[in-house]
């Protein structure tokens, strides 16, 4: 039953990460910014990993098949993501110098997953790609008042709590939360409902003012 | 003078040429380095990964002459030290560094950005491996291979660049890196004497071999 719960769900996910890409490449087509090129491949690699998700609990299968010594296949995808998001943050950061990190980074992390049976490396490297990437984001977008840095930054903060309490119901509805912030970034909500225009408040309020002074 | 007695004066010759020259060298470089950075106002990379390379060899050199020359027997350090690249003792460890610190000189002499720090986070990454689970398997691998591919590139690039320290670098870790493969005890004590005798030529910047072209 639960199964079916976690498919309905992961379902909504996917079908919400499908409308983000389609918005950010509708977007990039007006606007040409290579972020948002950037947001839709790291949402195409998210949405791979959907997939496999969505075959494990509509047909039961186990992705937690051990590979070699330790590792398992559902921890190589993590790695593989996390790289890709790690990948993501230093494009838009601009530091191509960093840009082999994350790949040397997750091959010794694959290595020690082989030689021991810990998932604390892996778990702390999760918190740190993603909390990391997560403030730059939302420190980020708000200084530029960009929405769709906003969303990034609060799909990797909620996406980061549900890989850090490793509990699979908290994940899968972390997850979709994650992937509704994403959305409304991209959609233009936070430019239009959150960042507050103070000219044109001003503006507003100096124009009631006005009207009431008149009246009076 | 029999064979023994020169192949005893050769060796601690070396030693002495390696505690002595070596140091010497890296501080005239050093020097260098320092100067340019009050002109210029920052360090220049190469330069200073040069200084990396040769302040690595100083003290390599030091250390083995307190573990070889007489007086100063150091059983704690001679454990420490190690024999070999195969592992990561005092050894291993500083010529993993050398050759990393060569591998990232091509790297920013050739201005592959991506790349300049590819060399110290894998061998920094391959470390902090060792310290956390004991494994260290592959040190030696990646010794001869980022060596090779180093002196491969630094033949490369001092001749595609028509750059003297590339080309200087690419002369010294032969000799230094035959030191290591060859066998032969006298062979290696006479390359000792001359990459030592090399890298102060070097170091004093009398190794101009692209002097006219750069004019």
């Amino acid at each position: 039953m639960a199964e079916i719960g976690f498919l309905i769900i992961e379902i909504i996910y996917f079908v919400l990460g499908l409308m983000t890409i389609f918005t950010t490449i509708k977007n990039w087509k007006t606007n040409k910014n290579r972020m948002l090129i950037a947001v839709s491949v790291y949402i195409a690699a998210v949405l791979v990993r959907s997939v496999i998700d969505m075959a494990v609990y509509a047909f039961s299968f186990d992705i937690d098949i051990t590979v070699v010594g330790n590792l398992t296949v559902g921890m190589i995808m993590g790695f593989i993501l996390f790289t890709i998001q790690l990948e993501f943050m230093f494009y838009l950061m601009n530091l191509p110098k960093l840009y082999t990190l994350p790949i040397i980074v997750s091959t010794y992390l694959i290595m020690g997953r082989i030689l021991v049976d810990s998932s604390m490396p892996f778990i702390i490297y999760a918190m740190i790609t993603s909390y990391g990437s997560a403030f730059f984001l939302i420190k980020d977008g708000r200084k530029s008042r960009n929405g769709v840095a906003i969303g990034m930054g609060l799909f990797f903060l909620i996406w980061g709590l549900g890989s850090t309490f490793q509990i699979e119901v908290l994940f899968v509805i972390l997850r979709l939360v994650a992937m509704i912030a994403l959305l409304l970034g991209a959609r233009g909500f936070y430019e239009k409902y959150v960042f507050v225009n103070i000219e044109e408040e001003q503006k507003i309020m100096g124009t009631w003012i006005a009207k009431l002074v008149v009246k009076e | 003078m029999d064979i023994t007695q020169i192949d005893f004066f050769i060796t601690q010759l070396g030693y002495y040429f390696n505690a002595i020259l070596i140091p010497v060298a890296t501080a005239i470089i050093g020097r260098k380095l320092v100067k340019e950075k009050k002109v210029k106002g920052a360090y220049n990379p190469i330069r200073a990964l040069i200084f990396g390379i040769f302040l690595s060899f100083s003290v390599l050199g030091i250390i083995e002459f307190f573990l070889a020359v007489p007086p100063f027997e150091l059983s704690l350090l001679q454990e420490w030290f190690g024999e070999g690249i195969e592992s990561f003792d005092i050894y291993g460890f500083i010529i993993g560094t050398m050759v990393t610190l060569g591998l990232t000189m091509i790297f920013y002499a050739n201005r592959w950005e991506p790349l300049y720090y590819s060399a110290m986070f894998v061998y920094v990454g391959m470390f902090i491996f060792y310290l956390l689970t004991g494994f260290d398997a592959w040190l030696e691998t990646y010794i001869m291979i980022t060596g090779a591919i180093g002196v491969v590139f630094l033949y490369f690039t001092g001749f595609r660049v028509k750059d003297n320290g590339a080309l200087g670098l690419a002369i010294f870790f032969t000799i230094a890196f035959g030191t290591i493969l060859i066998e032969d005890h006298m062979v290696t004590q006479i390359s000792i004497l001359i990459y030592s005798v090399f890298i102060l030529i070097f170091s004093l910047g009398y190794f101009k071999p692209f002097k006219e072209v750069r004019a």
